[in-house]
């Protein structure tokens, strides 16, 4: 997988520069914005299936990780290695890096209990559905809980979307 | 608008035992299970999908997150070749059906010839389409389905569609003229835009002259009162979203991509958070928003275009939100006390955080600083942009520098051209043009170049920086202006550069290009040039990006407001007239 170097501007240079769009539901995979990701909606979720680059070695590990940008606006992050260089991973994910492969994800979908691993050597992201689902209001302290139903059992029907 | 309907093969998973309970950890070697391939159906038929769950499903409930993970292998993905099959079938023909008369059984490629990649976005790649009977040139942007990932990406395109047939024959709105669809692809055909971004253009300038910028918003302005006064709210107003219709600095700017707009009635509120950082109204983060959230873009624009950089800027998105919500309107930093109190006026009222008290773009395109634009100053480059004109010649240093290999491989004729014009300013047959001997020189052909022109002119092309052309500078520049590079000269000069014949240009090759006679190369310059060329930031060049680079639009015509492609033949005609010269293109 090719390492991207950081952002030149890390330095705090005000700049203007190209940015992704902002929805209130992001997923962002480590892969290059023109990845081809396969998209499947079974009734309970939404299953993101990308096949490894030719050539390239797919990571070992992944872990989710979800970015509060603003009340309303979620990313979920999926990051390619161990959870021990969350300070790197940390930076490298906020810096609004333009060649990554990105979603908007619909409205009835909780992105902070998507999950992600490999199956078969493909990334498989799932990111469950839930009837009506939005974000409570944060409290402002302590733990911040998700008002998000259907987040069990991940089976059903399977319905191709491409 | 009709729903949006998905018909497929489906198939049932086996039940799965439940995930484990909460705080217990999955037994060792859970990550290795491989779950039994589900059984694919055999019905060739399609059939609708089941209804939504939510009817059948329990209310919802209080998680914490941190006990919710579901095993993450519940669910395997069917076997490539039966989704490629299954899809290939679903998709074939249904995303434009009821939203604009289009050719179902016609290709695009029967009437247009597709050509050269003009551009390449978000969920498509635009190249240039050539009528095959008519050889009007025009744009086609093709939208791979297999971008349209969900039934949001669907209704997106299907509503982008029906918005750009609805929008009326405008000058600053770029004109759907054919849609088409296959099994493959959404293929738009538009007016052909090719002078590049306004995006580009304020790089390359830095900032705006207030006479360019009131041009270049009364335009911006223009696009919001024709999308409002036929219900379209655009959403995503930013300089990447506007093109110039030819490379002359007065070419007509025009809107493109109404990927995010939407048809709105008056009164009507909106909730769904779409947009782009820098750009986006406070009001739509907090989720409750109308029309005016364009007038802030359109703000911001403004405030991009006098000044250079965006008035809410942060380096996260998270910071980019917060500093707009905060919307903490910095007027007093460099240059805003040298921008007159016109243009500060109409840039807050555009900026106001209540959207009620947003004048509409009609009210935008009555303020005076507006309406007396051709009286507004030509403000002199003050230190900043003079920096970041520098940064833009330093990035330019690389492509100057490949201009000027790319002379060495011109033919004998081109060479002579070029030799008879330096010959004909170079009047004391030192070798080297200097700066009043270009004066003299172009007001010998009667140029109507202005002084502060000339003098950006040589101070882009003398790339050594000692105040003087020399042969090979007046070379690369004359080269650019007659957009003699093809492919076979960029290959050659590509290849000067790759001494390693690696394929790629790497930092080292670049600071032995950039290097001046100490042998010494700027870091910063480095920097610049590879965050600016190396697209795919992989750390080296690539040719297809020195080609990019080359082709851009990220030159030095762009730092005169006035100087354009039509002078610069002008000037080219007097000297044929004279006839001491012979153009050979």
């Amino acid at each position: 997988m090719r390492i991207h170097p950081a952002s030149p501007t890390a330095g705090g240079k005000k700049d203007l520069r190209r940015l992704p769009h902002v929805y209130s539901k992001v997923l962002e995979l480590p892969l290059p914005a023109d990845t081809d990701v396969q998209v499947f909606e079974g009734p309970d979720a939404f299953h993101f299936v990308a096949a490894p680059a030719a050539g390239a070695r797919a990571a070992a590990t992944v872990r989710v990780r979800t970015v509060r940008i603003h009340p309303g606006v979620t990313k979920v992050v999926v990051q390619a290695g161990a959870a021990e260089r969350a300070a790197d991973d940390d930076a490298a994910s906020d810096s609004m890096e333009l060649d990554r492969w990105r979603s908007r994800l619909p409205e009835p979908t909780c992105p902070a209990m998507a999950v992600a691993g490999y199956v078969d050597g493909q990334l498989v992201v799932t990111v469950p559905k839930g009837p009506g689902a939005e974000e409570g209001a944060d409290a402002g302290q302590g733990e911040v809980t998700w008002r998000c139903g259907g987040g069990g059992k991940i089976t059903g029907r399977l319905v191709v979307v491409q | 608008m009709g729903n949006v309907c998905f018909c497929g093969t489906t198939s049932t998973s086996p039940d799965q035992p439940e995930p484990a309970t909460a705080g217990k950890a999955p037994p060792q070697g859970a990550t290795n299970r491989r779950p039994a391939t589900p059984p694919s159906s055999q019905q060739g038929s399609s059939q609708e999908p089941s209804p939504a769950p939510g009817a059948n499903k329990p209310g919802p409930k209080a998680r914490p997150k941190a006990t919710t993970k579901a095993n993450p292998y519940d669910w395997a993905p069917p076997a490539a070749a039966h989704a490629s099959r299954a899809s290939a079938s679903v998709s074939a023909s249904r995303v434009l059906d009821g939203v604009v008369p289009h050719h179902p059984r016609l290709r695009v490629t029967d009437k247009y010839h597709l050509g050269r990649e003009l551009g390449r976005g978000e969920f498509g790649v635009t190249r240039l389409a050539t009528d095959r009977a008519t050889r009007e040139r025009l744009a086609c942007k093709s939208i791979p389905k297999r971008r349209l990932r969900t039934a949001v990406d669907v209704a997106d395109v299907r509503r982008e569609v029906a918005i750009m047939a609805s929008l009326p024959d405008h000058p600053a709105l770029v004109r759907l003229r054919a849609a088409y669809e296959d099994a493959d692809a959404v293929h738009l055909v538009m007016e052909l835009c090719d002078g590049g971004e306004l995006f580009d253009r304020i790089v390359a300038r830095g900032r705006y002259t207030e006479r360019a910028a009131a041009a270049a918003a009364r335009t911006v302005a223009e696009v919001v009162r024709a999308c409002h006064a036929h219900g379209v709210m655009h959403r995503d107003l930013k300089p990447e979203n506007f093109l110039y219709a030819g490379k002359s600095d007065d070419a007509q700017l025009k809107a493109i991509d109404f990927g995010l707009s939407v048809f709105f009635r008056p009164g009507e509120r909106f909730t769904e958070i779409v947009g782009s950082p820098y750009y986006m109204a406070p009001e739509v983060l907090r989720r409750s928003y109308g029309p005016e959230v364009d007038i802030w873009s359109a703000g911001v624009i403004l405030y991009i275009l006098l000044c250079g950089v965006p008035p809410f800027w942060a380096e996260t998105e998270q910071g980019v939100a917060r500093a707009i919500l905060r919307g903490n309107l910095d007027l007093q930093r460099e240059p805003w006390p040298r921008i007159s109190e016109g243009a500060k006026s109409l840039v807050r009222q555009m900026l106001q955080m209540d959207p009620k008290k947003r004048p509409t773009a009609q009210q935008v395109l009555e303020h005076p600083w507006l309406q007396n634009a051709r009286k507004a100053p030509n403000v002199p480059l003050g230190d900043v942009v003079r920096a970041r004109l520098q940064q833009f010649s330093a990035m330019n240093k690389f492509k100057k520098k490949a201009m000027r290999v790319i002379a060495e491989h011109l033919s004998v004729e081109e060479v002579e051209v070029i030799r008879d014009m330096f010959a004909l300013m170079d009047t004391d047959k030192d070798g080297r043009v200097t700066l009043e001997e270009l004066k003299a020189g172009l007001r010998k052909v009667g140029s109507k170049l202005a002084e502060p022109e000339m003098e950006l002119l040589m101070e882009a092309a003398d790339v050594n920086g000692n105040g003087y052309l020399d042969y090979g500078e007046f070379v690369a520049i004359t080269i650019h202006l007659q957009r003699l590079s093809n492919d076979a000269h960029l290959r050659k000069a590509f290849l000067f550069f790759d001494k390693d014949s690696s394929g790629y240009i790497e930092r080292a090759e670049l600071a032995d290009a950039l290097a001046d006679e100490a042998g010494h190369a700027d870091e910063a310059a480095l920097d610049n040039v590879l965050r600016e060329v190396d697209t795919d930031k992989d750390g080296r060049i690539s040719f297809e990006e020195f080609v990019a680079m080359m082709k851009a639009g990220t030159d030095w015509r762009k730092a005169s407001r006035q100087y354009s492609r039509e002078r610069f033949k002008t000037l080219s005609n007097s000297l044929l007239k004279d006839g001491s010269l012979r153009m050979a293109r």
